[in-house]
């Protein structure tokens, strides 16, 4: 069969971020998450916060990736202006298993420990209780280790470490991703930017002639040396010092985000801005980074009051008082000598004798002195990461990247329900309304939080999470995966991984490989004979011998191209029955139909063929049962109920293989609750673990009910649609109008008609059906899953016994013969 | 844009009656019998037994029953397939096969079982006899080993030459003629009412049998016509107007294209500015306008504002710049946006307009400034400079058109890429 499966790339694989063709099953949920995605990188939406919950295999992260993959090519495209920036966590890392980490640390105390094992019990009693008490408890204990040696008392003063929360546990591991991401980032686009530099000068050495190949070594070295360096957070001079030497300070290295400030001067240093700011971030993280500010302040006064000569106003007042006191002293001594010589000298001897006594009393000194000094010392601690992330996330944004946490593996964290509230508490901001985050469960944690909603009036999840999405896919989203949007496997027209391909040079040659080489090389004589030529017995046999059968010609590539869309057509019914519209079942099976050279490892029509009607007569019938109104309905108002309808539907398929009689009495519908329940707990969503909890909180086992989860109505339900399809799969007629209904409706299913040839390939009469019916809802299997009958397998009556096909033989033969003479 | 050309015609033998022209059922497959046949041959034509025989007795047992029930089917399809393919090139096998291809393209025989086929191929045979005199096909022949099936043969001879002489009787114009009008009313009901789409009728099946206009045209199934389609169908119009050329399309069909790829076209004037932007040139003559504006005064569906996606792919110049573009990475648009059609037909000049936007997904529409003043430093530079200044103004532009319904008046999109647009679909499906 030349219907070649085209090998898709994964989504975050290298070929497909380089544009690699990458076919998913794209379902309602993707196609959402994608939109709002688009909007966030259009910065529509400041954020999201989405709930992807599906069973084990269901595709969450694929899809996630996948909606990744679509909008950066879209904004490689310009028509969405910030490239996302995918920031991976794992669940299990965010919320550390509270049982392991005191154990942990236990261990390492022990190790600890182990090297002052010298030391008396009580020391180590000591520092087992520092480790686990409170900062307040070893405080009070410091008074007794006053007698211990230097170092233990180094060891009893560092503070014990105080234990993180989950926030703080959380918070750090989402920056450490962040930085990881926009370091990877950074690095690719630099070194991109590097690149471009250095074809830009080999087009201008195409006109100046020769490269410097010297250059061009040194640019990359540059980048090389900016990548390693990234992971040892540069400071700011050094990041610029980068951007200087790439010459990106104006326009940036990424070269593809921030609205309209990616063509401007500014892009590049809104690019340093961000980076410099993770890098911060990351510091913080990955050692004892400390931050001080001083500020000093000194104010100082002094008075002086000193009476000298030189100063006018000091010297005036004992001057006077000096030619006071020599006045007076020369009037005395005039009146009492009379004489005027000795009185005038002994005057100014006084008025000398008075400015000298003068001048020593009168030096007076007095100062004050104030002194403020300020020290600040930033709190670079992980636990202030709840501020600084929001500003992260938004300088990413201006400088063009949109980042996208996805939280993967929740579904291994334990006791998520309640521990992921404590984070929602403190960072629903950040999560719901700030940036765009993913979380990836399985179906219980999901199932408790649509409980929950349901139960309570408007819990905080209602709010945590924006979208709460639940990974199932109809049929129809995994036929376009196989054969394409248009249901065509043409390649011209299909983007589905089967995919026929009518010119390729494989496609003839594996397409005739069955028919026999005698046939193929058959002489046009040969091939034109009469009917009555072909009807004459062939001279080398006995007259009873049966006719020569009809020499064909080979057939021509429209034809092997025409055929081949048919079986490609019904192939894609049989392989969706057979992974039961599971996405995981459904590409093993692909993978293992891969035959010689990519094509499809069945021959021409073989799909066609008795062993493969029934499962196109099953899968057609279940897609028929999924379109009726009220199972339609019931399905679309949660979609998690899709998988529930599935199992339930595919529950006859199950039993196929066993080949017991279908019972579907009412009162016999245990087998059937059992089914359901089991499949359940198979899918991933461990109802066991419900079980413990519900049997821990009431002390008593669990009723049937409960085991299952769902509930009677709904179990009613669903088996009242087995029912029906099983009268379906054992009635033609009804089956036979129903299709003839469906197509007659097509604005109602808003989907093409169902093929002709699937119709046909369902094999839609009376003897061929699946189930032969017994008494209402009791029913006996016609075939095995090998398409056989059981009562003409080896001990039972033979199929074809007394029939002899030598006269078919001949008349095929004679109706090629009367065709060609029609045509001639 | 260049129509592709027509696929090699197969053989009338059992396996393109089943899986190609879908008259017979397609289960068990012929591809399967002729191997169980040839197996059968080489161990003495059946008679020895062989590992695998069950499965291959079984399979002829059921392709023989399959023969045996559908004989008045496989009767009444020849004869049908004659008389359609009557005009039609080739041998008389040639001819069948062509005139059943175009039956079962226009009846849909790939989505229908051999009950809804034969009552098709009844309708069919009713019609052929009450125009063309085709024999009635009241005795379908059961096909039956031995003479039984001699006697099929003969009558199914007899008929398929009775059939091919009532038809070939009639000239090829009359049935091109009878075609068109046959294929205008479809169009304007189909556009009134997208649900309804009426039945191609027996000369539009024999036209496209014959490969004559408008086969090379319009689609037997219009609503399935892609962009590109419709836009070979509008420059179709704009080409020769020799009614014997196989690419002829009249006027008409320039008002009729246009509303299916989504532009409104109003009044006379504008028919008669989108006739002239034919880059051949439109000699548009003076009843062929009148009828256009008839056409459009007649039907009010043609007048209406249709969508807001819409989009003429250009016609592949060897001059463009796209010749030197990988497929499918790129589409080159040719602006029109403030630049009255009249004035850019004149200044049309295919490397100094194009420029470059993202192929997919497309958006609404396409619309990149003309850069109006093309001076000779621009035309100077290297396609992939040009690509760069392209890129440069591309998503600006379109996020700003795809708020703008298109009118005939100022702005269209034209792609051409060959292979982008088979990803379009007009608006007009897209609201089936």
């Amino acid at each position: 069969m030349p219907i070649r499966i085209v090998d898709s790339t994964e989504p975050l694989s290298a070929s497909a971020l380089s544009g690699a063709e990458c076919i998913l099953v794209e379902s309602d949920a993707s196609r959402l998450l994608t939109q709002e995605l688009i909007r966030y990188c259009r910065r529509e939406v400041t954020g999201r916060s989405f709930l992807i919950a599906g069973h084990r295999g269901s595709g969450k992260t694929t899809m996630v990736s996948a909606a990744y993959l679509q909008v950066l090519r879209e904004s490689l495209r310009r028509t969405v202006p910030l490239r996302p920036l995918l920031v991976q966590l794992h669940g299990p890392n965010l919320f550390p298993n509270p049982m392991r980490a005191p154990q942990e640390e236990a261990a390492s105390n022990e190790r600890s420990t182990s090297t002052t094992r010298g030391n008396d019990q009580k020391k180590k009693e000591r520092r087992g209780a520092a480790d686990g008490d409170t900062e307040g408890g070893g405080a009070g204990r410091s008074g007794e280790n006053e007698g211990d040696s230097d170092r233990d008392i180094k060891n009893e003063k560092k503070p014990a470490p105080k234990e993180k929360s989950e926030t703080e546990i959380a918070l750090e591991q989402i920056t450490l991703a962040l930085h990881r991401a926009v370091a990877r980032e950074f690095a690719n686009a630099f070194r991109s930017a590097i690149g471009r530099r250095i074809g830009s000068l080999a087009i201008a050495a195409g006109r100046f002639g020769g490269m410097r190949r010297q250059a061009a070594r040194e640019a990359f070295e540059l980048a090389a040396s900016f990548e390693k360096e990234l992971y040892e957070s540069p400071g700011d001079a050094r990041l610029r010092d980068y951007w200087a030497r790439a010459r990106a300070l104006g326009r940036g290295v990424l070269g593809y985000g921030g609205d309209a400030t990616s063509r401007s001067e500014e892009a590049g240093s809104r690019e340093l801005v961000a980076l410099a700011s993770v890098c911060d971030a990351y510091r913080r993280l990955s050692g004892t980074f400390e931050y001080e500010e001083q500020l000093k302040n000194e104010a100082k006064r002094e008075i002086e009051a000193t009476l000298s000569s030189d100063s006018l106003g000091r010297a005036l007042t004992p001057a006077i008082v000096s030619v006071l006191a020599g006045g007076l002293a020369g009037a005395g001594l005039f009146a009492a000598t009379g004489s005027g010589t000795g009185a005038t000298i002994g005057g100014l001897l006084s008025a000398l004798g008075s400015a000298s006594v003068f001048k020593v009393s009168s030096k007076r000194s007095r100062s004050d002195s104030a002194t403020r000094e300020y020290r600040f010392i930033f709190d670079l601690s992980a636990a202030t990461l709840d501020r600084v992330l929001p500003i992260l996330i938004e300088r990413l944004l201006d400088a063009g990247l949109a980042p996208i946490f996805v939280v993967d593996e929740l579904d291994k964290v334990d006791d998520l329900s309640r521990r992921i509230l404590g984070m929602v508490h403190h960072l629903k901001k950040l999560v719901a309304e700030n940036a765009f985050f993913c979380f990836l469960t399985d179906r219980t944690y999901f199932e408790k939080v649509a409980l929950r909603s349901s139960s309570t009036a408007y819990p905080v999840e209602y709010t945590y999470y924006s979208h709460l999405l639940f990974t199932s896919f109809a049929p129809q989203d995994f036929r376009r995966y196989l054969i394409g949007e248009k249901g065509s496997p043409t390649v011209a027209e299909s983007k589905g991984i089967l995919r026929v391909e009518p010119n390729a040079p494989g496609a003839t040659t594996t397409a005739s490989a069955p028919v026999s080489p005698l046939v193929a090389q058959t002489p046009a004589k040969t091939a034109q004979a009469s009917p009555e030529q072909a009807a004459q017995p062939s001279p080398s046999a006995p007259s009873s011998a049966p006719a020569p059968p009809p020499a064909a010609t080979a057939p021509t590539p429209q034809q092997i191209a025409a055929d081949d869309e048919v079986d490609a057509k019904i192939l894609a019914y049989v392989l969706l029955h057979r992974s039961q519209l599971h996405p995981l079942d459904l590409k093993r099976l692909v993978a293992g139909l891969r035959g010689e050279g990519g094509n499809v490892a069945l021959r021409p029509g073989q799909i066609r063929g008795p062993q493969f009607s029934r499962d196109v007569q099953i899968q057609l019938a279940i897609e028929l049962v999924l379109e009726q109104r009220d199972l339609d309905s019931w399905i679309s108002r949660s979609p998690e109920r899709r998988r529930l309808a599935y199992d339930a539907l595919y529950y006859i398929s199950r039993e196929w293989p066993k080949q017991k009689e279908l019972i579907l009495f009412d009162q016999f519908r245990t087998q059937f609750d059992t089914y359901l329940s089991d499949r359940i707990g198979t899918e991933g969503s461990r109802p066991e673990d419900l079980q413990r909890e519900r049997r821990a909180k009431r002390g008593s086992e669990q009723s049937a009910d409960e085991l299952v989860r769902v509930d009677a109505p709904t179990r009613d339900f669903l088996y009242r649609w087995v029912q029906y399809l099983a009268t379906l799969l054992s009635d033609h007629g009804a089956y036979a109008r129903l299709v003839t209904d469906t197509n007659e409706q097509p604005q109602r299913r808003g989907a093409p008609p169902i093929p002709g040839e699937v119709v046909e390939a369902a094999a839609l009469e009376a003897d061929q059906m699946l189930l032969h019916i017994q008494e209402p809802n009791r029913y006996s299997w016609r075939f095995d899953p090998a398409g056989l009958n059981p009562n003409s397998r080896p001990g039972g009556p033979l199929a074809l016994e007394g029939y002899d096909w030598t006269g078919d033989l001949k008349f095929i033969g004679d109706v090629v013969a009367a065709l060609r003479e029609v045509a001639a | 844009v260049n129509t592709p050309a027509p696929a090699p015609t197969p053989v009338l033998d059992l396996g393109t009656l089943s899986s190609v022209l879908r008259v017979l059922p397609i289960r068990p497959s012929w591809t399967e019998v002729q191997g169980a046949l040839a197996r059968a041959q080489t161990h003495k034509n059946g008679a020895d037994d062989y590992n695998g025989r069950d499965s291959d007795e079984q399979l002829v047992k059921d392709f023989a029953e399959v023969l045996r029930k559908n004989a008045p089917l496989l009767h009444a399809a020849l004869v049908c397939g004659a008389a359609i393919g009557a005009h039609a090139s080739g041998t008389r096998g040639e001819r069948i096969v062509q005139g059943l291809a175009a039956l079962s393209r226009a009846y849909g025989f790939a989505d229908k079982q051999e009950a809804a086929v034969q009552a098709d191929l009844d309708a069919v045979a009713k019609i052929l006899a009450q125009r063309y005199q085709v024999g009635p096909l009241d005795a379908l022949r059961a096909l039956a080993p031995g003479n039984g099936l001699r006697e099929w043969t003969a009558t199914v001879t007899a008929g398929i030459t009775q059939a091919e002489s009532a038809v070939k009787g009639v000239d090829v114009a009359t049935i091109r003629s009878i075609a068109w009008e046959s294929v205008r009313e479809r169009l304007v009901a189909t556009l009134a009412v997208p649900m309804s789409a009426p039945g191609a009728s027996i000369e539009e099946l024999m036209a496209h049998a014959a490969r004559l206009s408008p086969a090379g045209v319009i689609d037997l199934r219009p609503v399935e016509m892609r962009f590109l389609d419709w836009s070979r169908a509008f420059w179709a119009s704009a080409g020769t107007s020799d009614p014997a050329d196989p690419s002829y399309a009249p006027l008409w069909l320039t008002v009729v294209a246009l509303r299916w790829l989504g532009f409104a076209v109003t009044n006379d004037k504008e028919i008669r500015t989108w006739l002239e932007v034919g880059p051949r040139g439109n000699k548009a003559t003076r009843e062929a306008l009148d009828e256009a504006v008839q056409l459009l005064e007649r039907s009010a569906v043609l007048r209406t504002s249709p969508a807001t996606q819409a989009a003429l792919v250009w016609p592949r110049s060897d001059a463009s710049l796209v010749t030197e573009w990988r497929l499918g990475t790129r589409v080159a648009a040719l602006a029109m946006e403030d630049d009255p059609m009249q004035r850019r037909t004149a200044r049309f000049n295919p490397d100094a307009l194009q420029t470059l936007i993202p192929a997919t997904p497309l958006p609404s529409i396409f619309a990149i400034e003309e850069p109006h003043d093309v001076d000779q430093e621009k035309m100077a530079l290297s396609i992939h400079q040009r690509a760069s200044r392209a890129e440069s103004v591309g998503p600006a532009q379109l996020v700003r058109f795809a708020r703008t319904p298109p009118t005939t008046e100022s702005r269209g999109a034209f792609i051409v890429d060959p292979r982008s647009p088979d990803d379009l679909v007009p608006a007009t499906q897209s609201n089936v």
